[in-house]
């Protein structure tokens, strides 16, 4: 039922962007991104905010990935995928800048004193610039870089001294903040190191005194939440939430690590708030700034069965939390016209304005009713959950923030699929050895696909490569007399219609299935007849040649150089019988008989040479092949190339062409690089196929 | 004909010399490079699937270096393999007299970037034989190449070669998993990848992103060596190197009296090439310094 209303209300696509909160720094407002769109709704006053945007382009065209306010509370930040930072006026709510990046961003802050947004973007580069409004453009400054990673948040330093970026790789880089950001920040303090997947957020814990040294804790989809000194780069205390009896119960597979994907640290430093994948609710770590370590303190269970996706305190020590996404597309570089980018950005914000997401708030438990837990929370506050209808700003609040028809279901369908989302761009894919190895091998194969061994392709390359060599003329090309059906649609053999001119007499190439021994058994088949061998080669060879209409004159001399070339070829090698007896290795019957039968004539099986004949039937074996596997192989399953051609070369060994899979294989890349450069000279000679 | 059938025994020979050497049955004799061609790039952007260390203090260098660590292998062992122990004394009692494992320093100093088929870090071997340097190269042959050699220099030669080693690993991205603040001396960067194209920049070895990286890990005072044949390259780590503020040129005169210098150029096989058709070389060698802050 409630699959049913979410699949109705909001797509639920591969690409979710998760709903973010953000409190004011002195609690006057809050602020939910979902989707393309600002939802601001003001504490005091009690009313939702309209958002004026006057700058170009006057609104986000894709979902926002990061939100933040600075420190005093007079800026506000947005940034996402539609590569756009826009700084707001977080007093009068409007836009007072908009800068356009190379990339998407993945995370926003401001540095200390409040002179410069920082952004990161998923190239793993951190861009600066100014918040002071002036009249020329702005150029985003780049700051630092990780190599090729996302970088997953950015954060700076209590003191403003460092900059602290975590990737995908694992890492959590501490820079050193830039005296002049206009130059970068090219001096890396130091690398806390130790997480075992991807670090997803930051935070920093511990009394916010001027002298003193916050630490810094960090999550990540290793499903722990790590305590560090980050000036040193020291590890000071790893808390595994998989190690909590309190998470276990619930009906969740066990091999599934539960990635951290939020992390709020309350005013005082002391209490950590902690989102975890497909939990719904919020982990509260105490942090003891005695034994610097993280303790477990409490496990709040929302009311509704709903996965959060951000969270964040204020500065009355009140959490808010936020579950909810929106669906996001990518527009990507198809947008030209400014009508189509508009068309693009209505799109966005009308998904947003559908989406619904769940608010909820987590409070101190008041003194009154403390007494009785004290003994479990020790020396800190526990924290119960709000009840919706006490909540400040009740229903204006709610309605503001979640959208119009807020429905459980639905926030937890999108929520989830935002975190499974989330999970998908951020974990690597492990291969077995076996993978990269079948990568390695097909990945040429693919290359042939992509030029077309399909049916028809081969008809027509088959058709080029008889044009090319002279076999049929100009005329009966272009008069369209020339035509190759094929029966493959109801899975029988296929049968080649050779044009008139071409189509020799005792032919092998009408011959049925049955000639062909299926896959992997031992082939069978008749020595073949020299006397037909002969015969066979000369009919594709001298009526197109007799009829060629008007043959110019380079094309008559290369008949002949072709001709005296297939000729010399035709002379046995002397190590041919080496290669044959290797080819026979495993039918050491086959080869007598084979060599004393073509005593007489030489060249019936031993020739090296690919006449015309020879490459009909190889033409022949793979067409079937391609058909076959087609339609009989499931996708998925695949043979190996060398497998593949050694069943042709059994095919046409069995019509009497001797040659090897590798052989088989040669001539045909020829073949195929042969028609590609005609249809690459047509092309630029303008020439119609 | 005469000269056909004399290479075709050659060919055998050398056929029958790999399989004893794969085999393990002749080991002084040195690897021959082409069983262990490979394609000539491996992307460095890709997510990597070989085993890299979570941070500098996980890293062993034990099974890299161990003549010098053999004291620490044999009491952590606690000499449980008889033959390994015997193994062991027995190189030692040779090297005494080379290398003071006592007292000789047990980090890593040097670094080759890219390293390739491990010419310099051979040549390097001789010249500063107490100080242990690792090579680094992405593509596995390549590095699977180098350690067999060094491992067969070390049987050949008794005694030397026990301080250089190889790393397969993505330098890009995983150098500071394997090196703290400040560890390096030197660090070099023999003939990179050119990437011509400007798509391709960023693969780039030499950047002011990554530059960042190799301050991080290299000492103040410590020396980055880059050599290249290709100009624009050239200009461009150049033109790199000046911008960062943490590097600085090291003198002309200091350079002549460098016996690394000497090598960047005539140590591999790729700078042995463009010396033999007479190619121009563009070098940068910088030095790391505090920052001024």
């Amino acid at each position: 039922m409630e699959d049913d209303e979410a699949s109705v209300g909001v797509g639920v696509g591969e690409l979710m962007a998760p709903a973010l909160i953000s409190a004011h720094p002195d609690g006057s407002c809050v602020v939910v991104a979902i989707g393309a769109r600002l939802r601001v709704f003001d504490l005091v006053k009690n009313q939702p905010v309209v958002v004026s945007d006057e700058t170009v382009p006057a609104r986000h065209g894709e979902a926002i990935r990061a939100i933040a306010f600075n420190d005093k509370g007079n800026f506000f930040s947005s940034a996402g995928d539609d590569k756009l930072v826009k700084l707001w006026n977080s007093e009068s709510w409007s836009c007072i800048k908009t800068v356009r990046i190379p990339k998407k961003v993945t995370s926003v802050t401001f540095s200390k004193d409040s002179k410069w947004v920082l952004f990161a973007d998923k190239f793993g580069a951190v861009y600066t610039i100014p918040t002071v409004v002036k009249e020329e453009k702005d150029e985003p400054i780049q700051l630092l870089g990780h190599c090729c990673s996302i970088i997953t948040d950015l954060e700076v330093s209590s003191q403003g001294k460092y900059i602290v970026t975590s990737d995908r790789d694992f890492k959590i880089r501490v820079s050193v903040f830039p005296a002049d950001p206009l130059k970068g920040a090219p001096e890396i303090w130091s690398y806390c190191l130790g997480h075992t997947s991807f670090v997803t957020c930051t935070a920093f814990v511990g009394p916010r005194n001027p002298g003193g040294q916050q630490l810094l804790v960090s999550g990540g989809g290793d499903s722990t939440v790590r305590l560090w000194d980050y000036v040193k780069g020291k590890m000071l205390h790893v808390f595994d939430t998989a190690q909590l009896e309190a998470l276990r119960d619930e009906e969740t597979p066990d091999d599934a690590a539960r990635a951290v994907i939020g992390l709020s640290v309350s005013p005082d430093g002391s209490v950590v708030a902690v989102l975890l994948e497909r939990f719904s609710g919020v982990l509260l770590l105490v942090y003891d700034d005695l034994d610097k370590t993280l303790k477990h303190h409490q496990c709040i269970v929302l009311s509704e069965h709903v996965f959060p996706t951000s969270l964040a305190f204020d500065v009355t020590s009140r959490l808010w939390i936020v579950a909810g996404a929106a669906e996001s597309f990518e527009s990507g570089d198809q947008l030209v016209t400014p009508e189509e980018a508009a068309a693009a950005e209505d799109r966005a914000q009308m998904i947003a304005k559908a989406a619904v997401a769940h608010v909820s708030l987590v409070v101190r438990r008041s003194p009154t009713s403390a007494g009785q837990d004290e003994e479990n929370c020790g020396r800190f506050a526990a924290y119960e959950l709000c009840e919706r209808g006490s909540m400040p700003g009740a229903e204006t609040l709610l309605s503001t923030l979640e959208g119009s028809r807020a429905n459980s279901g639905e926030v937890a369908v999108a929520a989830e699929a935002a975190e499974q989302a989330m999970k998908k761009l951020m974990s690597k894919r492990q291969y077995t050895l076996q993978e990269r190895d079948n990568r390695k091998r097909f990945r040429n194969d693919k290359k042939f696909e992509k030029c077309g061994t399909g049916a028809e392709e081969i008809m027509m390359l088959w058709a080029w490569v008889l044009f090319a060599r002279g076999n049929i003329s100009e005329r009966v090309l272009y008069g369209q007399t020339f035509h190759f059906r094929i029966a493959c649609c109801d899975g029988l053999p296929s049968t080649i219609m050779l044009p008139h001119e071409c189509q020799p007499q005792p032919t092998p190439f009408s011959h049925s299935q049955s000639h062909y021994p299926p896959a992997g058994e031992e082939f069978d088949c008749p020595p073949p007849q020299s006397a037909f061998r002969t015969k066979n080669k000369e009919p594709v060879n001298e009526p197109a040649s007799q009829r060629r209409s008007k043959p110019k004159k380079h094309r008559a001399r290369k008949e002949e150089n072709l001709s005296r070339l297939t000729r010399e070829l035709e002379e046995p090698y002397p190590d041919e019988s080496r290669v044959r007896s290797e080819a026979f290795d495993d039918d050491p019957n086959k080869t007598g008989p084979n060599k004393s039968d073509n005593d007489d004539s030489g060249e019936g099986v031993r020739t090296r040479s690919w006449r015309n004949s020879k490459i009909f039937v190889l033409f022949e074996a793979k067409c079937d092949e391609a058909i076959q596997r087609s339609m009989a192989v499931p996708r998925g399953v695949v043979m190996r190339t060398k497998e593949m051609w050694d069943l042709i070369a059994r095919k046409c060994q069995a019509n009497g062409v001797m040659y090897v899979g590798a052989q088989c294989q040669g001539k045909w890349n020829m073949l195929v690089y042969e028609y590609l450069k005609i249809l690459d000279h047509n092309a630029r000679s303008g020439r119609e196929p | 004909m005469v000269d056909q059938e004399n290479g075709a025994r050659e060919k055998g020979k050398k056929r029958t010399e790999f399989t004893t050497i794969a085999q393990g049955g002749d080991q002084k004799g040195l690897p021959r490079k082409r069983f262990y061609r490979a394609r000539a790039h491996s992307n460095p952007l890709s997510d990597s699937h070989f085993p890299v260390p979570n941070n500098p203090s996980e890293c062993d260098w034990r099974e890299h270096f161990p003549a010098f660590f053999k004291d620490a292998t044999s009491k952590a062992e606690n000499c449980n393999c008889v033959n390994e122990e015997l193994q062991t004394e027995d190189r030692s009692s040779e090297n005494e007299a080379i290398i003071p494992s006592s007292q000789a320093d047990l980090k890593v100093r040097f670094a080759d970037v890219g390293c390739g088929f491990g010419g310099l870090l051979v040549k390097l071997s001789i010249h500063f034989p107490d100080k242990l340097m690792v090579g680094m190269e992405l593509r596995d042959k390549v590095s699977e190449y180098v350690k067999e050699r060094i491992h067969a220099l070390r049987v050949k030669h008794p005694g030397q070669y026990e301080n250089i080693s190889c790393l397969r690993t993505n330098a890009m991205k995983y150098l500071p998993n394997y090196f703290e603040k400040g560890q390096l001396e030197k660090m070099f960067f023999l003939f990179p990848d050119p990437h011509f194209k400007e798509k391709n920049h960023r693969r780039r070895i030499i950047s002011q992103t990554l530059l960042a990286e190799y301050a991080y890990i290299l000492a103040v005072g410590g020396i980055i060596y880059t050599i290249t044949d290709v100009e624009e390259l050239g200009e461009w780590m150049k033109s790199n190197l000046d911008a960062h503020p943490l590097f600085e040129p090291v003198p002309e005169e200091e350079l002549a009296k460098d016996p690394c210098v000497e090598l960047l150029s005539v140590a591999t096989e790729e700078g042995q090439k463009v010396a033999r058709n007479s190619g121009e070389t563009f070098r940068a060698i910088y030095r790391r310094i505090g920052s001024s802050a």
